[in-house]
């Protein structure tokens, strides 16, 4: 490790120029990366951000030469420390890849050998370079572990992949990725997959690794307050080419180009609570379990009539369950849910058909919601016909009027879903649920797979759905920003339980239960300082 | 490469149909030369033991075959793929139950299951053509029905199933409108994998002596006739063994195509 | 211990299917169609034969019992006796079986390594010529029936060529030679048989295993193909190497039936034909129980073995 560090920070590290990559799928070649430039120093942390598709994680393994299968690099230069990635063979670019660029994975339970102990893992790559014996190693990675404030640091190492939580195993390959000491990490969304609490931990620990041994990154993810916690620059990308790049302040705080405003836009989506008169659905008591694992505790919730409840929580906290046993899928082992006063039979079996048609259900994934083999028209039409018997013309006209509630139109009758996009194919679903005519949808996670900006268009949608029919949504998330833009009430959950409800104001004010507290302030903030702040904040509450 | 397949495939199916119209011989008819002659301008695959012209009785052969495989696999694939989605669908102990059934079947060596099946049809049926088609059936249901089952599992597990059932949907609507369409790909990919292994099972029927009664010339056992005489006229024994042998090439290469076609990713679990 | 759990299920269940393989046995051949005695003598069905065959096969006492009787005797070891040369079945059967494991071994011998090294290279070099010549070979032989391929293999061996014996037969006198001779054609044809359809099944696999995400990470941390290849890539290719071969014993043991008939080697695949073709039922019964325990037994070993193997069940 250098210690001269300032007059080294000086020089370019890695220069990418004009690159053009295509990629084969569906039997053809489609542009992927149509010219962009990159420019990296060392010791510098590049953000790059884009939505999904935008060609960012492709952009990421360009930088270290790697083109992955059914990738082509057409044109372009790649100019590391000197050297050309696209010019060199193979084997010299894995002896560059072993000691001088390291990669980490977005799925770090994908990236690691179920086989084998995670410390064997971490040092392979060190060891395989010869950088010190075994022992040595070893002993370095166990630090690295402390650093990266892992549990029981001289021990995790001998463990077995599966036996270490999801945020821990992201450490532990930003550990294997630091072991030999590279000139540059590219950090390919490490916490996209985690829980927002779980991504403070592992946010600390990435910058705190790269901060202290001076490594140049290149951090990818859509996710800009997160990145801003730690790139010194930020270059937005979409369709393959530049938006714009610009350091980190001036892009929180002065972005240039319309997409890039657009994307911090979503946050900012509000709605101002209102309270309801009514009671539509009640839940006392609902005790829930898998087999003999109880997953569900003493859950009560009211759900106001015409209004937004936000069921919040991380994953794991049985929100998902709850709508199960809501919708009688998983039969509730305690406790009473009433529609409007009258109780519904635990079992989905068991209720007619009128108490099935006015709760509704959208899903998370709109891929595996909708039937590949039916056209739109069929879709919505189903249960046109299945609940209020319509038939032909007059089947046709609601499918219609559905389309245009939904802002689509005619012509999207005839087409199967593999045509449309997952926006479009998530407003179907809505379209579906609607066809019913029902007074309750349950929202399951329903913006989360989507990008930033067709979230936006969701929730509006949503929204203005609510204002002209008046119907109730339970809104499932775990996204903060989410909650504070579309909901009246709050429930909170943490495993299995609710740490409270109330109205929304009440909810996202101080005073804070200790888990609403964790919860709120994990989500990241447009500020470079946020992270900073926070820890300081934590430790001193631990030390007070 | 799909393309060969496809010719060589219509040229089978073309002699199958058209054949005993143009063969030159009858296949009983004796004294079509003088016996166990080689390869000549008259007999193309030469003349067997008894006198009779080896290609006319290939060609004679080629459309029970044909018809046999395609009629057996058919009704395996209809009794397999009903009672494996049947078995996913339902579930519970009726799942369990087929599932070990299925595995029983399976583990008798499919050739032994054939003759299994034969061995058992009794006097009457034995040595009829329709006999070879339901031990085709009987050898194939069991697998088809493991095929079936898993792909009818992985819908019945989706998102929009569970939407249907939300709905309240009947079972019978939801097997037919949601899972049967999806699983069609997979299925028809499967009859035509097992479609081009069937004429060698019926061939083999035939070679361990099992097959149709003679004088009816089905390759399989008209191989094994003529292997005594090896030494003195293989062509006899080669001619019905390039007949079967292209037609099983040409199906697989079709299938092939077809499963490449139809994106479905074949597992092959015999 | 969660091994033990798992093991003894599997085994359970194994067993669960031998037995319903019995039942359908026993059901096919003896309870269903009719009357057992009429089938078996055929032309010979008269009131006299019939009486004296129901005494000896004990066709007397009510179908379900017989069922439970011959089970039991299973048990203890007791195959039965053959209808027509009335030896007991386990003299008979031992040394056809033992003469049948010998072919079978030289044969998986050969198969085991061909396959996993054409499909490793297959599935190394996916899409490239060499994969797609090997497939189109694998295709062809494929589309050979193994009665095809074992006539082919004479005709070259014995006629063209003529350094193998046309007949395989061999006894307890024969010697190490002769028995040598006698194998190498039936062993070539079954190795040739189950290679076929294992090398496609193993290929599929094997890509699947060099496509995890872990071994293109390990790609990525620079470390050099061949290690990837051993350390990483190939202790995972186990299992389904192992699921594939067990699956192919199917193939096995059907082709041992065509191929000890052509060679005319002296092994229970002969036995059974000539059983079933005198309809020798006790026979029948227990050569097909004991096939189907061979296969049941090869994949309860080979998920015994992925239990073991499965990292996720490993506690430091």
């Amino acid at each position: 490790m250098s210690t001269n560090l300032t007059n080294r920070k000086n020089k370019i590290l890695l220069e990418m120029k004009d690159i053009k990559i295509n990629g084969f799928a569906d039997g053809r070649w489609h542009e992927i990366i149509r010219g962009i430039d990159l420019k990296l120093n060392r010791g510098e942390v590049l953000g790059l951000i884009g939505e999904s598709g935008a060609g960012k994680s492709t952009m990421g393994k360009a930088a270290m030469g790697y083109a992955q299968p059914g990738c082509k690099l057409i044109s372009g230069s790649i100019i590391f420390d000197g050297i050309d990635l696209t010019k060199i063979t193979d084997a010299q670019k894995r002896k560059i890849w072993l000691t001088k660029i390291s990669y980490v994975a977005q799925s770090a339970a994908a990236a690691f050998n179920p086989a084998h102990k995670l410390i064997n893992q971490t040092i392979e790559s060190a060891k395989r370079a010869k950088l010190g014996t075994e022992i040595s190693l070893k002993n370095d990675a166990i630090e690295l572990y402390n650093t990266l404030q892992l549990p029981i640091p001289n021990l995790i190492g001998e463990r077995y992949p599966h036996q270490v939580s999801g945020g821990q195993l992201q450490r532990i390959m930003t550990a294997m990725a630091i072991s030999p000491r590279p000139e540059l990490i590219i950090f390919d969304e490490p916490t996209t997959a985690l829980d927002v609490t779980t991504q403070v931990e592992v946010l600390t620990a990435i910058r705190d690794i790269i901060k202290k041994f001076n490594t140049a990154a290149i951090y990818i993810t859509h996710d800009l307050a997160v990145v801003a916690q730690m790139a010194d620059k930020i270059k937005v990308i979409r369709y393959g080419k530049e938006v714009e790049e610009a350091t980190t302040a001036k892009m929180l705080f002065d972005p240039k180009q319309e997409y890039t405003k657009s994307l911090w836009s979503v946050r900012s989506l509000t709605k101002p609570e209102e309270k309801s008169s009514n009671t539509i659905l009640s839940l006392k008591n609902i005790d829930a379990a898998y087999g003999k694992s109880k997953v569900l505790f003493d859950i009560s919730i009211q759900i106001p009539k015409g209004k937004t409840l936000a069921i919040v929580g991380e994953s794991g906290s049985g929100k998902s369950t709850l709508a199960k046993v809501i919708t009688g899928l998983l039969p509730q082992t305690n406790g009473k849910i009433s529609y409007f006063d009258k109780e519904l039979h635990p079992k989905l079996k068991k209720r007619n058909k009128e108490q099935l048609r006015v709760i509704q259900m959208i899903f998370q994934m709109p891929d595996t919601a909708i039937n590949p083999r039916q056209t739109v028209q069929e879709i919505i039409g189903r249960p046109i016909e299945f609940y209020h018997g319509l038939i032909r013309e007059e089947k046709m006209k609601r499918v219609i009027e559905l389309l245009n509630m939904i802002e689509l139109d005619e012509t999207y009758l005839n087409r199967f879903p593999f045509e449309l996009s997952g926006g479009q194919k998530q407003r179907i679903c809505i379209a579906r649920a609607l066809a019913a005519n029902p007074e309750l949808i349950i929202c399951d996670e329903v913006t989360s797979a989507l990008d930033q900006i067709i979230q936006e268009g969701i929730l509006k949608l949503l929204q203005k759905l609510q204002k002209e029919l008046g119907i109730t949504y339970i809104f499932i998330t775990h996204d903060i920003a989410t909650v504070r833009a579309i909901s009246d009430q709050i429930v909170v959950m943490n495993q299995g339980r609710v740490i409270e409800q109330g109205m929304k104001s009440q909810i996202l004010n101080p005073p804070y239960p200790e888990y609403t507290e964790l919860l709120l302030s994990s989500v990241p903030e447009m500020d470079p300082k946020w992270l900073t702040n926070l820890l300081i904040k934590r430790s001193n509450l631990k030390d007070a | 490469m799909f393309k060969i397949g496809f010719v060589i495939l219509s040229i089978h199916l073309l002699i199958a149909v058209t054949g005993p119209f143009w063969a030159p011989f009858h296949y009983a008819q004796m004294g079509a030369g003088k016996p166990l002659l080689g390869m000549n301008w008259i007999n193309f695959f030469g003349t067997d033991h008894l006198g009779r012209d080896v290609f006319s009785r290939v060609v004679h052969g080629s459309y029970m075959v044909i018809s046999l495989s395609i009629f057996g696999t058919m009704i395996g694939l209809v009794i397999g793929s009903f009672t494996g989605l049947l078995s996913a669908y339902i579930g519970g102990w009726v799942d369990e139950f087929v599932q070990r059934f299925n595995e029983a079947l399976i583990s008798i060596p499919f050739l032994v299951l054939g003759l299994l099946a034969i061995l058992v049809a009794g006097p009457k049926l034995s040595g009829e053509p329709i006999l070879m088609a339901l031990a085709v059936a009987l050898v194939y249901a069991p697998r088809i029905s493991r095929i079936s089952r898993s792909a009818a599992l992985d819908i019945i597990m989706s998102d929009y199933v569970i939407v249907a059932r939300l709905r309240g949907e009947s079972a019978l609507s939801i097997i037919w409108r949601e899972v049967l369409p999806n699983i069609s790909g997979t299925m028809l990919v499967e009859f035509a994998i097992r479609a081009g292994f069937a004429p060698i099972l019926i061939g083999s029927f035939g070679f361990l002596g099992f097959g149709i009664r003679p004088p009816f010339p089905e390759w399989g056992s008209m191989i094994n006739d003529y292997r005594p005489f090896i030494f003195i006229s293989p062509i006899t024994v080669i001619g019905p063994a390039l007949a079967l042998s292209s037609l099983v090439v040409s199906l697989n290469l079709f299938t092939e195509g077809l499963a490449r076609l139809l994106g479905t990713s074949r597992k092959e679990i015999k | 211990m969660i091994y033990l759990t798992l093991i003894t299920k599997r085994i359970f269940l194994a067993l669960l299917t031998l037995l319903i393989v019995s039942a359908i046995l026993y059901g096919l051949l003896e309870i269903l169609p009719g009357d057992v005695a009429t089938r078996i003598l055929g032309r010979d069905a008269n009131e006299e034969n019939l009486a004296i065959l129901r005494e000896r096969a004990g066709l007397n006492i009510p179908p379900v019992q017989r069922y439970f009787f011959w089970l039991f005797n299973i048990m203890r070891g007791d195959l039965g006796y053959s209808l027509i040369s009335t030896r007991p079945l386990t003299e008979i059967l031992a040394p056809k079986i033992f003469n049948t494991l010998i072919l079978s071994t030289c044969a998986f011998l050969l198969y085991l390594p061909l396959t996993f090294i054409t499909a490793l290279v297959q599935a190394s070099n996916k899409d490239k010529k060499i994969d797609n010549i090997l497939s189109a070979i694998t295709l062809i032989i494929l589309s050979m029936p193994d009665f095809i391929i074992g006539t082919i293999l004479l005709i070259v061996f014995v006629v063209i060529f003529p350094l193998l014996p046309a007949i395989s037969l061999v006894n307890e006198s024969s010697t190490l030679g002769e028995w040598i001779m006698a194998l190498i054609m039936p062993s070539v044809t079954l190795a040739l048989v189950m290679f076929v359809y294992g090398v496609r099944m193993l290929r599929d696999n094997l890509i699947e295993v060099l496509n995890a995400e872990y071994v293109l990470m390990a790609g990525l941390k620079g470390l050099p193909r061949y290690r990837v290849l051993i350390k990483h890539a190939l202790p995972n290719a186990i299992v389904p190497t192992l699921n594939v071969t067990a699956l192919n014993l199917g193939f096995l043991i059907g082709g041992v039936v065509v191929v000890e008939q052509i060679c005319s080697f002296p092994g229970f695949g002969r036995l059974l034909i000539e059983a079933i073709k005198n309809k020798d039922l006790p026979v029948v019964e227990a050569t097909i129980l004991v096939a189907a325990g061979f296969y049941i037994s090869a994949n309860l070993i080979a998920d015994v073995i992925s239990i073991l193997l499965n990292p996720k069940l490993r506690k430091t």
